[in-house]
């Protein structure tokens, strides 16, 4: 696509409007355009450190349309490659995870270590290859691997900037969350995977959006006082989920946007001591103080590293990941993430508020994406082609608020409620950024 | 263990009934079949063939371990308020395969095939989910009543939702 095509679908008016075009959610010209300038040039999320703990380890994924492995090699260290066979394309690892010294292509039988090198060729003596042939330009075709915080990405674009400059300001909220356990976090067994109709980016603003909390999900929040209430009442009611349930996002929490599109929301909870790391809050207050506890413990954090996980510590603990199926399909991946080491009531608390809430088998997530699915018919009305992220212009602030001088956070940006919208400034003018680099 | 065909032919009715409540959506008969301490548990998988199996330390999907939490769900049916409730899938469960895995006087394991199918007027979609169902069942009157429910869903990716009436 040619810059002219795209650049006119944001109008970015400092103090004024911001606003995006709809076609930006259903033409499929601008998704090639995001899949090749997002998906398949930029830093994507892929794993998490406890999906392949051991040497020899590996986990196949997709990055954007093409298909990954990622492996741990027998020193530790994280590799990636395009699961194809440099033969005939085939892809080698078949499962979803795994552990092998080396991978034999179920093909023709070539070999390959979890370095990505070529060990083996069938009837190579026989093989009649021409004289310039050289085995060692079969080696796997590598990508590009690193993690911060126990979280790996990776990227099909070998000039990526680094990981961490790449992450930005999201690297102090990924740590925050890594340090509730002296020993890091741990995926818990049993992933979950979902579909649903609707462009993939309603995914990067749902999950930092506080304006629709109370309306989507009021049968969630009204059902969740009503359990806490009648188990109060002792009249029959019980109530072993203890639900989170955060102040009011119209007036309270804030957010931030922390750089290359990433941003978070965040909101004090009330019944903080009723979280998983809310039952140890005085021994993490002595571990880490108070000021960091109440932001690991106290306070709900959504943090959307763009563009395609968010990092939820709130309602329970949970990494969400989607890939984009169509300009209007998305795949939805979630997994709940635990403290290693956890007590076993805490394990047990996590896991019940995690399956209360999240998932598509959940009293929430269901909503949500019902809404996608309308949204995205909406969007079809093109006769109303327009939309502003306006809400809490009049707040909103550039670099730090007090709350981010306190936790060493420079921002790109500061607003003191959750549910102000222009956290998706930073969301979109990374968009058009990336669009623009890309474009012919 | 010889078949005891009466009861096979009574479970497997009970089974019936059960799944023909959820299609009437006559949620309160369906609510009156679960004992006050029943177990309603559709665990996750972790991998192709690893079925996550300890819901204290693992994800389950759903893991409802009292009648309230039941009545939870269907709360939030009746209530109104959740949009992805508003147009019910008109459903069809089949429930076959019905085997007695162990019978004595106060509790009957069972398990059965099922096919529960969907049709998603919003959606224009058909989906459906299969697998297997556990129960735990207590002889009640002259029928039963569940004790406990496991539902291993063979086909686990979620088109947008799963609950109790998906399965």
């Amino acid at each position: 696509m040619k810059s002219d095509d795209i650049k006119w679908r944001v109008i970015d008016k400092p103090g004024e409007t911001f606003k995006v075009h709809r076609s930006i959610y259903t033409d499929p010209e601008i998704y090639e355009a995001e899949l090749k300038n997002i998906y398949e040039s930029n830093w994507i999320y892929v794993a998490h450190d406890s999906q392949l703990p051991n040497p020899n380890d590996y986990f196949t994924t997709m990055v954007g349309r093409q298909p990954v492995i990622i492996s741990r090699d027998k020193t530790g260290k994280l590799h990636g490659f395009i699961n194809a066979c440099t033969h005939r394309g085939a892809k080698i690892c078949r499962k979803k995870k795994g552990n092998a010294k080396n991978w034999s292509c179920p093909y023709h039988g070539w070999v390959f270590n979890p370095e990505g090198k070529i060990l083996d060729i069938k009837s190579l003596d026989s093989a009649e290859f021409p004289d310039n042939f050289d085995m060692q330009d079969y080696n796997l075709t590598a990508i590009k691997v690193d993690s911060y915080a126990g979280f790996i990405f990776a990227s099909l674009n070998t000039d990526v900037q680094s990981l961490e400059d790449h992450l930005a300001g999201a690297k102090v909220f990924m740590d925050l969350f890594n340090e509730q356990s002296t020993e890091g976090l741990e995926i818990l067994p049993g992933s979950s995977m979902y579909t649903h109709h609707g462009n993939w980016k309603m995914q990067a603003e749902n999950g930092v959006d506080g304006y629709h909390l109370d309306i989507v999900h009021a049968s969630y929040l009204q059902l969740a006082a009503l359990r806490a209430k009648e188990a109060a009442e002792a009249a029959g009611g019980t109530d072993n989920v203890k639900a989170i349930q955060p102040s009011n996002p119209d007036v309270s929490g804030g957010n931030y946007c922390l750089g290359n599109g990433h941003v978070m929301i965040w909101l004090d909870i009330p019944n903080f001591r009723d979280r998983g790391l809310g039952l140890q809050y005085d021994d993490l207050v002595s571990r880490v103080g108070e000021g960091k506890a109440k932001w690991m413990a106290g306070r709900l954090r959504q943090v959307m590293i763009y563009p395609n996980v968010i990092l939820f510590d709130g309602i329970s603990t949970q990494v969400r990941h989607w890939r984009p199926l169509s300009h209007e399909e998305t795949e939805v991946t979630v997994n709940c993430i635990a403290p290693v080491g956890e007590p076993t009531d805490a394990r047990k608390r996590r896991l019940r508020q995690y399956e209360d809430f999240y998932g598509a088998s959940g009293l929430a997530t269901p909503d949500d994406l019902t809404e996608f699915d309308a949204c995205q018919e909406g969007y079809n009305g093109i006769t109303s082609p327009w939309q502003d992220f306006d809400r809490g212009m009049k707040s909103h602030i550039m670099g730090a608020d007090e709350e981010a001088k306190h936790l060493g956070l420079e921002p790109e940006s500061s607003a003191p409620r959750a549910a102000d919208e222009s956290i998706y400034h930073g969301e979109y003018r990374q968009w058009l950024k990336l669009l623009i680099d890309g474009s012919d | 263990m010889a078949i005891d065909q009466q009861l096979t032919a009574d479970v497997a009715d009970f089974l019936f009934y059960e799944a023909d409540v959820l299609d009437r959506r006559d949620w309160d008969d369906w609510l009156n079949l679960y004992e006050d301490d029943c177990l309603f548990w559709v665990p996750a998988w972790d991998d192709d063939t690893v079925l996550c199996e300890d819901p204290d330390n693992e994800v389950s999907l759903i893991y409802l371990d009292d009648k309230n939490r039941l009545k939870d769900r269907v709360w939030r049916v009746n209530s109104g308020l959740s949009s992805s409730l508003v147009r019910m899938p008109r459903m069809a469960h089949l429930v076959s395969n019905v085997r007695i895995i162990e019978a004595s006087e106060g509790r009957i394991l069972v398990h059965a095939k099922f096919q529960a199918n969907a049709y998603k007027l919003d959606e224009y979609r058909v989906d459906f989910f299969f697998g297997d169902y556990q129960y735990e069942l207590l002889p009640k009157g002259d029928s039963f009543s569940i004790k406990s429910k496991k539902v291993i869903i063979r086909n686990d990716i979620i088109p947008r939702q799963l609950d109790f009436f998906s399965v």
